[in-house]
């Protein structure tokens, strides 16, 4: 049974219309993580409504040396970049569901389009000169 | 608060934003001390609560 109903999907897909250059999601996984499948089968159900984005599944620990480079200790997570580069800004810890799904499908189209928050630009972040690491605690459902 | 930041890690190479599942996670929530959402945890130690304007977050990272 789909996760999204038919409405959030026809929805979904409409926001998705608005990407422009394609994004990949990689979902690392293992296979004693109970709440795994069901971020693999979002993502997947997501992709799908986009030709712009592509999904991989991946192992946490029998792709270590990729799950290093992004910084991934924990299952699952979802790390979203633009396809073709190396640099993964965002990183999803659980499922990107219920409150959480808005903000998840405008960083897509964020990542996709270079378009982000207005005045949350090049500019704007030039004070940040070192290094930052954040992690935002949520309430997905 | 997640997309303001997702949206200042995309402006910036030197930012990088892990968004986690209180509910998933609790061994994180008791580790940081997570009482209320949004929080923000920048390098590990200063925190952000509530929703606050873009230039503010960004002030924070910069001085964190």
């Amino acid at each position: 049974m789909p996760l999204l109903s038919e409405k959030v999907t026809a929805e979904t897909g409409r926001i998705l219309a608005e990407m422009r250059e394609p994004v990949r999601m990689t979902c690392f996984t293992q296979p004693e993580c109970h709440s795994c499948q069901r971020v693999v089968d979002l993502a997947g159900e997501v992709a799908a409504l986009s030709p712009r984005l592509r999904l991989e599944v991946k192992d946490l620990l029998a792709d270590a040396p990729e799950a290093a480079r992004l910084g991934i200790s924990r299952v699952p997570t979802l790390a979203l970049a633009r396809e073709g580069n190396a640099w993964t800004p965002v990183r999803y810890a659980g499922l990107p569901a219920g409150h959480e799904f808005g903000a998840f499908l405008r960083t897509l189209l964020l990542l996709s389009t270079g378009r982000g928050m207005p005045g949350v630009d090049a500019a704007a972040v030039a004070p940040i000169t070192r290094p930052a690491d954040l992690k935002i605690f949520v309430l997905a459902a | 608060m997640v997309y303001l930041c997702n949206s200042i890690a995309a402006a910036s190479a030197l930012v990088t934003v892990e968004v986690i599942d209180a509910d998933s996670f609790p061994d994180l929530v008791a580790r940081y001390q997570v009482g209320a959402v949004p929080k923000v945890v920048i390098n590990e130690t200063t925190v952000v609560l509530d929703v606050v304007p873009a230039a503010d977050v960004i002030a924070r990272i910069a001085a964190s």
